[in-house]
Formats: C-alpha cells, sequence, structure tokens
C-alpha cells in the first residue's frame, strides 16, 4: 500500500457517495456475489460507481488492506466501509441499507 | 520410441496388410512416394500417431488383426486434413466405400483419443493399480476393458442397483459427502480383522452406482490399503465422457470423505484398543462436534506416513503429516476462537466453477460459513464478519480461498427466530 496509492483511494471515495469494488464491472459482473451487490443498488435505484479490481493487481490488494476486508465486493457509501455481499443483502433485507444510503444522498 | 520406424518400413507393412484383409486397400490412399514427400516432421509424427494406434488396438484387444493397419490409415488421413489441408485435394480420393469421410474421421479421432488417451494411461496405471485395493484394481481394470462409453454407463447403474440401502439414522450431515449435486451419505464400519467396510445412500441413481463402485472397490480393505488410495485411478476408470465436471468433483469428494472417515474411525478404533497411553490422538472436527483434542505424534502416524499422500494439491499437509482439508483447519480455527454453539462449514467450491480466477474443478475455495456464538452478542454485523475474517486471516491470504459467505449469528437471535 503505497502513499500514492492510498491517497488516490482518498480521493476517489470522497468524490463519490456510493462507491462498489468489485469483480467485474456494473455492466458485467465477474462473480456472483458482486453480481449480488450490483443487483441490490441498481434495486434501490441509487447512483454509484463501480470499481473493477480485477483490472489491477496492486489495487486488489491494495484495497484489501485499505479495507481490512480479504475479500470483493466491498461497499462503501460516504467514504466508509459498509461491507461485503452478506452484509449488503442483509441490511438491504432489513431496510438499513435504504435508510444509510438515503442519509448519504442527503448530506 | 517408434518415431525412428521409417516410413517406408510403416508403409510397406500396410501393403502387406492390405492384401490379407478384406477391407479396403489404404495404399491407394497414398502412394509410398507422395508420403515421402512430406517434411520429415510429418513423417516422425506419423509413425507416432500409427505406434500409438496399434498399440492401442493391440491392447484392447477384441479387434481383428486389420485393425491396427486401418486405423493408420486413418492417422494418415488425420495428420493431413489436421496439418496439410493444400494438399488434400490434390492426393487420390480419401473415400472409403460406403462411408463420409467427416463421420469416419470424426469417429476415428474419438476412438483414437480414446485409443492413445487409453493406453498412454494404462501404462501409467498400471503402475499405481498395484497401490489399489484389490477388488478396485478389478474394478478399474474392468472399466479400461469396456471402451464404450454407454456399456460404462450401464454398468455404473447396475452397481446402483445392487446397492444395499443404508440405514436413516446414518443420513447424518456428518456422513454426507460435500461438493455434490446431488445428496450422497457413505458409512465407514471397521470389524474385528481390522478391515474397513462401506455402505453408502444417494438420492440419484448415476452417483449411487458411483458411491456403489467405490463401496464395491473399497470394502474389506485395510485402513493403509484406502488412504493409499489415489485419485488418479478415476482418469483410468474413463467415465469423463459420461461424468460433468460437477459429478467428477463429486465423486471425488465421496472418495475424500471415505478416506477421511476411514482415518478417524482407525485413529478411534486405534485409540481404545492400544496401549499407547502417553499420547493423545487429534480427531478432526466434523461439523457438529467440538471436542477436537491437540495431540502429538504418535506411532500411527509415522506408520501412515509412509504410505504414499493421500489427497491431491488442494488440501494441506499439516507439520505431523496427518492430512487435513482447508474445511477442518476452518472449523479447528473457528472452533477455538469463537467456542460456537453451532458451527457449520460447507465448500462451494463447485458452485463457482468457471469463475474468474477459480480453476475448473478447483475445490475449497468457496464455503458457506454458519457461526452460532455467544462472542457476537453486542457486536454489529460488520465487527462480527471482520472477526471471523480475522481468524481465517491466513486461510484467505496464502491458503487459496477465495470467499467466505458468512452468517453470525448470537444464541440469542438464533432461538428468537426459531419461535417466530
Amino acid at each position: 500500500m503505497t502513499p500514492e496509492l492510498k491517497e488516490a483511494i482518498d480521493k476517489y471515495l470522497s468524490a463519490n457517495k456510493v462507491v462498489l469494488f468489485m469483480k467485474g464491472t456494473k455492466m458485467f459482473p465477474q462473480c456472483g456475489f458482486s453480481n449480488t451487490c450490483v443487483q441490490v443498488l441498481n434495486t434501490l435505484s441509487v447512483p454509484y460507481e463501480t470499481v473493477n479490481i480485477l483490472e489491477d493487481e496492486s489495487l486488489r490488494q491494495g484495497m484489501k488492506v485499505y479495507s481490512q476486508w480479504p475479500t470483493f465486493p466491498q461497499l462503501y457509501i460516504d467514504g466508509e466501509f459498509f461491507g461485503g455481499c452478506d452484509i449488503t443483502l442483509e441490511a438491504y433485507n432489513s431496510g438499513e441499507l435504504k435508510e444509510v444510503l438515503e442519509k448519504a444522498m442527503c448530506s | 520410441m517408434a518415431a525412428t520406424r521409417s516410413i517406408t518400413t510403416t508403409i510397406a507393412t500396410l501393403h502387406t496388410s492390405s492384401s490379407v484383409s478384406d477391407r479396403p486397400s489404404p495404399s491407394h490412399v497414398f502412394s509410398a512416394a507422395s508420403v515421402a514427400n512430406f517434411p520429415p516432421r510429418y513423417h516422425a509424427q506419423l509413425g507416432r500417431l500409427r505406434a500409438w494406434s496399434s498399440a492401442a488396438a493391440a491392447s484392447v484387444g477384441g479387434f481383428s488383426s486389420s485393425a491396427p493397419f486401418f486405423l493408420g490409415a486413418f492417422a494418415d488421413s488425420i495428420m493431413l486434413l489436421g496439418m496439410v489441408r493444400v494438399r488434400i485435394s490434390s492426393s487420390s480420393s480419401l473415400r472409403f466405400r460406403g462411408l463420409g469421410l467427416q463421420a469416419m474421421v470424426a469417429e476415428s479421432r474419438s476412438v483414437q483419443q480414446g485409443r492413445s488417451s487409453g493406453s498412454s494411461s494404462s501404462s501409467n496405471s498400471v503402475m499405481m493399480t498395484e497401490l489399489l485395493p484389490k477388488k478396485l484394481q478389478e474394478i478399474v481394470k474392468m472399466f479400461e476393458a469396456v471402451p464404450d462409453p454407454r456399456s460404462k454407463y450401464e454398468q455404473l447403474l447396475h452397481y446402483a442397483k445392487q446397492l444395499k440401502p443404508l440405514g436413516k439414522e446414518y443420513l447424518t450431515p456428518e456422513n454426507k459427502v460435500q461438493g455434490c449435486v446431488s445428496q450422497v451419505w457413505v458409512r465407514p464400519s471397521v470389524k474385528e480383522d481390522k478391515r474397513f467396510y462401506f455402505e453408502a445412500e444417494s438420492d440419484s441413481l448415476l452417483t449411487k452406482g458411483l458411491a456403489a463402485l467405490l463401496v464395491e472397490g473399497l470394502s474389506g480393505s485395510t485402513a493403509q490399503e484406502i488412504l493409499a488410495v489415489t485419485p488418479d485411478f478415476i482418469q483410468a476408470l474413463g467415465l469423463n465422457q459420461s461424468l460433468t465436471p460437477s459429478r467428477s468433483n463429486g465423486f471425488l469428494n465421496m472418495l475424500k470423505l471415505m478416506q477421511k472417515k476411514t482415518l478417524q474411525l482407525y485413529m478411534e478404533s486405534e485409540a481404545t484398543s492400544s496401549v499407547l497411553s502417553n499420547s493423545v490422538i487429534p480427531v478432526q472436527a466434523s461439523s457438529s462436534s467440538s471436542d477436537s483434542s491437540k495431540g502429538s505424534k504418535t506411532d500411527l502416524h509415522k506408520m501412515l506416513e509412509s504410505s504414499p499422500p493421500v489427497f491431491e494439491k488442494n488440501s494441506t499437509m499439516s507439520s505431523g503429516g496427518v492430512v487435513t482439508t482447508k474445511k477442518a483447519v476452518i472449523e479447528e480455527k473457528l472452533e477455538e476462537a469463537l467456542t460456537p454453539t453451532e458451527l457449520e462449514v460447507e465448500d462451494v467450491s463447485y458452485q463457482h466453477a468457471g469463475h474468474s480466477g477459480v480453476e475448473r474443478g478447483a475445490t475449497e475455495t468457496h464455503f458457506n460459513v454458519k457461526v452460532v456464538s455467544e462472542s457476537f452478542e453486542g457486536r454489529s454485523l460488520l465487527k462480527r464478519h471482520r472477526l471471523v475474517y480475522d481468524v481465517l486471516k491466513d486461510e484467505l491470504q496464502t491458503g487459496g480461498v477465495h470467499a467466505l459467505s458468512l452468517i453470525t449469528k448470537t444464541p440469542r437471535e438464533v432461538s428468537a427466530a426459531g419461535k417466530t
């Protein structure tokens, strides 16, 4: 994790409210778990960015360190790590995800 | 190797055979002159192909003596088709009486592949079938001798019908084979003669046949014989055409589970009967039992160590030489760190086969993990998941585990859910 990489990630996260670090892209998810997150976010019709970590190995390893989370996908809301697929799905089912997203959109 | 055999000798034999057999003479297909015009590389390959096909045909048996040469002619046509498309149009007619070339080449290609893979693996399998229990050896030989996939399949179904049903009380999660599309249970038992016998049950006829094959092949063997079995024999059975990758994976897991349970049972029976009072024998953590004790090396382990490695590359060998799977390691670590009231670890790698970054047929890369533990009390989902990830840090970073689907609950949540 170089300082440049960290800075770049910091910057990206402050510029974009909802970011999903995933395998593949929004249009072409390459993993079942990543796809689940994409579908959930699509259903909530919230604008979000995706980052394909398969494209860049240093980013892939970097994100694991940055988030202290060993797997993908990784969902960030308002610059904060929200969770992986399981957490996102459960939060969606409980309504918590919608709440958090709405709060983020308003701020 | 036959590559050194000169092309002229090969063609000479073709000529002699053609006068003997009543099949259409292959010699009119290629005149010796035209073949000789081909670059040396082709000659070597032609020679090799002929050698394979004749060796293979000879080893399978049941063919007329003209067959090897018949196949040899096909070798020529395949070589030509494959490499020298331009020349075909100018060479003499490749048509044989009554059959279209396409169909024949296709058939011979599959025959070739079946034959050549049969012959090359049979040389390997001769070496390692000696390591297999007698009964399994016989079964493998029988399958090798029956080349037709349809017949192999029918033989499997035959086994399925013969399989004695397993008592319902044994259809437990502990006995269930992981990573199999259908449900398969296996139950080992050991008799006074220290030999192991198996029973199995399955809800699908095909997997029943596969399980029955293993039951037949492994029952009556000693623990060492069973543990010495390497999965290569599965190749020798030649069932690849009848089994999808997930079925083959399931078959492999059946074998693994049988071996794992044999080891467990063996250790338990030795523990009760042996005089090794000063050592504690480690038992692999099964999904619901929670008393796994750490143990030191015993004479048993040293004995088992000397036999060839049992599991293939996906499992890890602990330093004591006792074979463990990633699943077992995960279970152990979680048991220790979280003292769960409920723990379930399931290998679902087969669901992710073909996934980017996961090789086909890989196992132990994706797991479903359900943990119910007091330690989750008062912690957010995120914190709970982080906790689990921390415990399994090594597996995730370097152990080849790609993903964990986590269900993390507290005992209170589980009982509350149960009441609704």
